[in-house]
């Protein structure tokens, strides 16, 4: 535990916090990330004396007193992400590059597909993909991406927490990190929601050491969660009451307890009481027909569309996934039947939130947690790789029609500079406002930084 | 199908009588009906041809066989990549005399090549006519009619077309609108031409472009998640036109698919089905099929890499007469003219891995399909 801090002291309130947060934590702050005293006290103070001031409503922005915090030397950068929100597209298992962003046509792992013009003079998509070239011209693509891993089990984690230095501790996922550092904004809605097929519930381990209440709420194909309506023979007035008593006990429980879980606890149920009160958002029959049409009545394309209702309402993270693109047998046939579909609903949400001025506040990220083998083995598959890959991009901080980076002739390797998952992360927060050189987060009195180290933002596809 | 039955105890064996080396690799080779010429379409977009010879020109090397025992060629040289194909080239067909190679790629294209054959080695290729946009994109499959007047192609367009095979003139087109048509065969007798779909449906023509009825082949074909996987992967009669074999997989999920390659026998009169399964759920898929004149189905599966079958079926009871496994990834299968000699593309062992594995010489190494000859012996036993 060389990382303890000697000013942990209790002095006065704000302290006394901090010296509670340290004495529960389990993790061992780096010799690197001391921080003096003064150096956090005046950072996060001033934190402080900015959100009282503004009257800000954000949810826990700065992390005094919470056990895992921020602290901030630029806190006027965070204020102006805090109307920001994230779409992020999670395609699990790995989209090729090939057959989507970075088409190789004629070459010896090119595949069978041909190349198509897209609204950006000089750039070629995939022919599966349409849609989505009608919409470059407002996408940012970048086509050199190295990663570290090539396995799903350590590569997706590693991707969705920003692969960051090891400090001894579990990152949070990037929805959980914006759920942190922003909070749930003026919709008072979960701040962080994962629309994905399968099961859903809340996967507080998303949130790594920010602990569970940063987690994600999941809904399990799209569907909100079980037993959120109160039952009818509840009346409103008496499940107040309940409440009232719930929060009675959490408070007596809270008393000289750890908080975290819960802190997540009551979380959750603020959440369910939030959604209680937007329980249209999930009515599918105030969805016009037309837009089921254009996304697609498939399961990707009825999660975007619900995704594109969550932003609507103001939630802050949205994660959609798709499962089922770990296509190392019959890949071409694969993506010839997911291609379409994904292509579908990703532009119809493009062209949604351009034309509804979304496209300046909604960052959307799209990507896998690595991309797919030149070489094509004899189950005419591809496999893992994250040697040279792509991703794409759009909307809030980012330039619209640019395509940075490139792969060699064949694909095998990045021929410019190559980006890691870090550099995104910090792409990512600089497009939300955050600095990601001088915001960090307070892991219980243990400064870390919110996105690797020896990374930078991406600069090219910085709007 | 008792009709097409064999005489009950037979045995089938098969002999390698060559091994070729290609640095690509290959969609499915065709033997010619001239006799010692056969080609393949490649990933490359070259088709590419093989002569046996009966003695090599001097100073011309021989290129080794991975784990062969001395000239595994045995005779057989690979001429010169023909070019001017997109994408890959699938669909390949000899005319019946080997005068003409018909050739469709994924890039939507088809062309007719003249092939002459002169004593030797000695094999010109040249271009006869050619349809640029014959589909919009991958044209999955080429076949020609029995009496060779007239071309049938499909693809991922879900249009059929048909084809004056002597100038490339489209004669007739039929549409399954969103459907992927992944398979086509004229009936051997009749004038109907067969469509398989990536649904698993199998639509019967007749060569005016009216539909006439549909085959049930669904076993083959799942939604998953978001992926339409299987579908009819190929077909081929009997030699009567009495039974449709209709080959594929009975698919367990989509993403790295797996399950048990399956053959339907279609009665092509009443249209009952039998289902057969070949392997276990690694085993996949199967990728081509022949008949041979004794009315036993020859047939190469592909599975998870590594994993490949040559597989003869009697359609009658439905047994497995023969099941070989050395070859990994078995992707195509030709009988010769004299039927008793066929020709596997499979695939080199160690295709798959994840990540940056180089080879020795530290260059990232692509697949090939090594070309396996093997002469067929059926012996009809006494029961």
């Amino acid at each position: 535990m060389s990382g303890r801090l000697s000013w942990c002291r209790p002095v006065d309130g704000q302290e006394q916090e901090i010296a509670m947060s340290m004495s529960r934590s389990p993790m061992c702050t780096p010799q690197e990330h001391l921080w003096s005293r003064r150096q956090w006290l005046g950072k996060a103070g001033s934190a402080v004396a900015a959100t009282t001031a503004l009257g800000l409503g954000v949810a826990d922005s700065i992390g005094v007193g919470t056990g895992s915090g921020l602290a901030t030397a630029a806190f006027g950068e965070e204020l102006k992400g805090l109307d920001k929100q994230v779409l992020f597209v999670w395609i699990d298992g790995g989209m090729s590059q090939f057959e989507s962003w970075d088409p190789k046509p004629n070459s010896q792992f090119g595949g069978p597909f041909r190349p198509i013009s897209t609204s950006l003079p000089g750039v070629q998509l995939c022919e599966l993909m349409p849609q989505t070239a009608r919409q470059m011209h407002r996408l940012a693509v970048v086509r050199s991406l190295c990663t570290q891993d090539n396995s799903h089990s350590a590569g997706v984690p590693r991707i969705l927490r920003g692969d960051p230095k090891n400090r001894g501790v579990t990152y949070p996922y990037f929805g959980s990190a914006v759920a942190k550092l922003m909070g749930p904004g003026s919709s008072n809605l979960p701040p962080y929601v994962w629309i994905k097929p399968g099961s859903g519930g809340f996967k507080h381990e998303n949130a790594g050491f920010l602990g569970p209440k940063y987690g994600a709420l999941a809904f399990g194909d799209g569907l909100p969660p079980e037993n959120l309506q109160r039952p009818e023979m509840l009346t409103e007035d008496a499940a107040g009451l309940r409440d009232e008593l719930r929060q009675l006990a959490n408070r007596r429980y809270l008393a000289g307890r750890m908080t975290t879980n819960t802190e997540a606890s009551s979380a959750v149920f603020d959440m369910a009481s939030s959604l209680l009160a937007r329980k249209e958002l999930f009515d599918t029959s105030l969805v016009d027909q037309r837009d089921i049409d254009r996304y697609g009545a498939h399961e990707f394309g009825r999660h975007m569309l619900l995704g594109r209702r969550m932003l609507e309402a103001g939630i802050r993270f949205v994660q959609v996934t798709s499962y089922g693109w770990d296509t190392h047998g019959d890949n071409f046939n694969g993506h010839a039947s997911l291609m379409p579909r994904f292509d579908q609903a990703f532009a119809s949400m493009i062209e949604d939130l351009h034309d509804r001025g979304m496209m300046d506040r909604v960052l959307v990220v799209c990507l896998s947690e690595f991309g797919r083998t030149p070489r094509i083995n004899g189950q005419s598959g591809r496999d893992h790789w994250p040697e040279s890959w792509s991703l794409a991009m759009s909307g809030a901080g980012i330039k619209p029609g640019v395509v940075v980076g490139a792969t060699n002739e064949k694909g095998t390797s990045v021929s410019t500079e190559p980006y890691d998952i870090g550099h995104l992360f910090h792409t990512w927060f600089k497009a939300l406002g955050i600095d990601s050189r001088q915001t960090e987060y307070d892991n219980a009195g243990q400064p870390l930084p919110i996105a690797h180290d020896d990374c930078g933002p991406v600069a090219d596809v910085l709007a | 199908m008792a009709d097409t039955a064999p005489a009950v105890s037979v045995k089938v064996s098969l002999k390698e009588v060559a091994a070729l080396t290609t640095d690509r690799q290959m969609c499915g080779v065709r033997f010619s009906p001239v006799t010692g010429l056969m080609s393949s379409g490649s990933y490359d977009a070259t088709i590419r041809f093989w002569r046996k010879v009966e003695t090599m020109p001097e100073g011309e090397s021989v290129p080794p066989v991975k784990g062969a025992k001395g000239d595994s060629t045995n005779g057989w040289r690979e001429l010169p990549p023909v070019t001017g194909h997109r994408g890959w080239v699938e669909g390949l067909a000899f005319s019946a005399d080997g005068s003409k190679l018909f050739t469709g790629d994924t890039w939507g294209r088809l062309s007719c090549r003249r092939v002459e054959v002169a004593e030797g080695r000695d094999v010109t290729v040249s271009p006869e006519w050619e349809v640029t946009d014959a589909h919009d994109g991958w044209l999955r499959e080429v076949s020609l009619s029995p009496d060779g007047g007239t071309l049938a192609t499909c693809g991922r367009d879900g249009r059929l077309k048909l084809w004056n095979s002597s100038d490339g003139s489209l004669r007739q087109q039929m549409e399954r609108p969103g459907r992927d048509l992944f398979a086509v065969r004229f009936h051997p007798t009749e004038s109907s031409v067969v469509c398989g779909d990536g649904f698993g449906e199998v639509i019967i023509w007749g060569t005016d472009g009216t539909q006439q009825r549909t085959f049930d082949a669904s076993d083959l074909f799942l939604e998953h998640r978001l992926q339409q996987v299987g579908g009819v992967r190929r077909m081929v009669f009997s030699p009567d036109g009495q039974t449709l074999a209709v080959g594929g997989t009975r698919p367990k999920n989509g993403g790295s698919v797996q399950g048990k390659p399956v053959v339907l026998l279609f009665n092509w009169k009443t249209g009952d089905k039998r289902l057969i399964e070949l392997g276990s759920d690694s085993d996949v898929s199967v990728q081509d099929m022949q008949f041979l004149s004794e009315g036993l189905l020859l047939v190469v599966t592909s599975g998870s890499p590594g994993t490949g079958q040559v597989l003869c079926v009697d359609p009658g009871s439905g047994s497995v007469l023969l099941t070989e496994k050395k070859l990994a990834n078995c992707h195509g299968v030709s009988l010769s003219s004299d039927g008793r000699h066929c020709v596997v593309t499979a695939t080199n062992k160690g295709s798959n891995g994840n990540g940056r594995r180089l080879d020795d010489t530290g260059e990232y190494p692509g697949n090939w399909s090594p070309i396996h000859l093997f002469e067929i012996s059926v012996e009809q036993m006494e029961s």
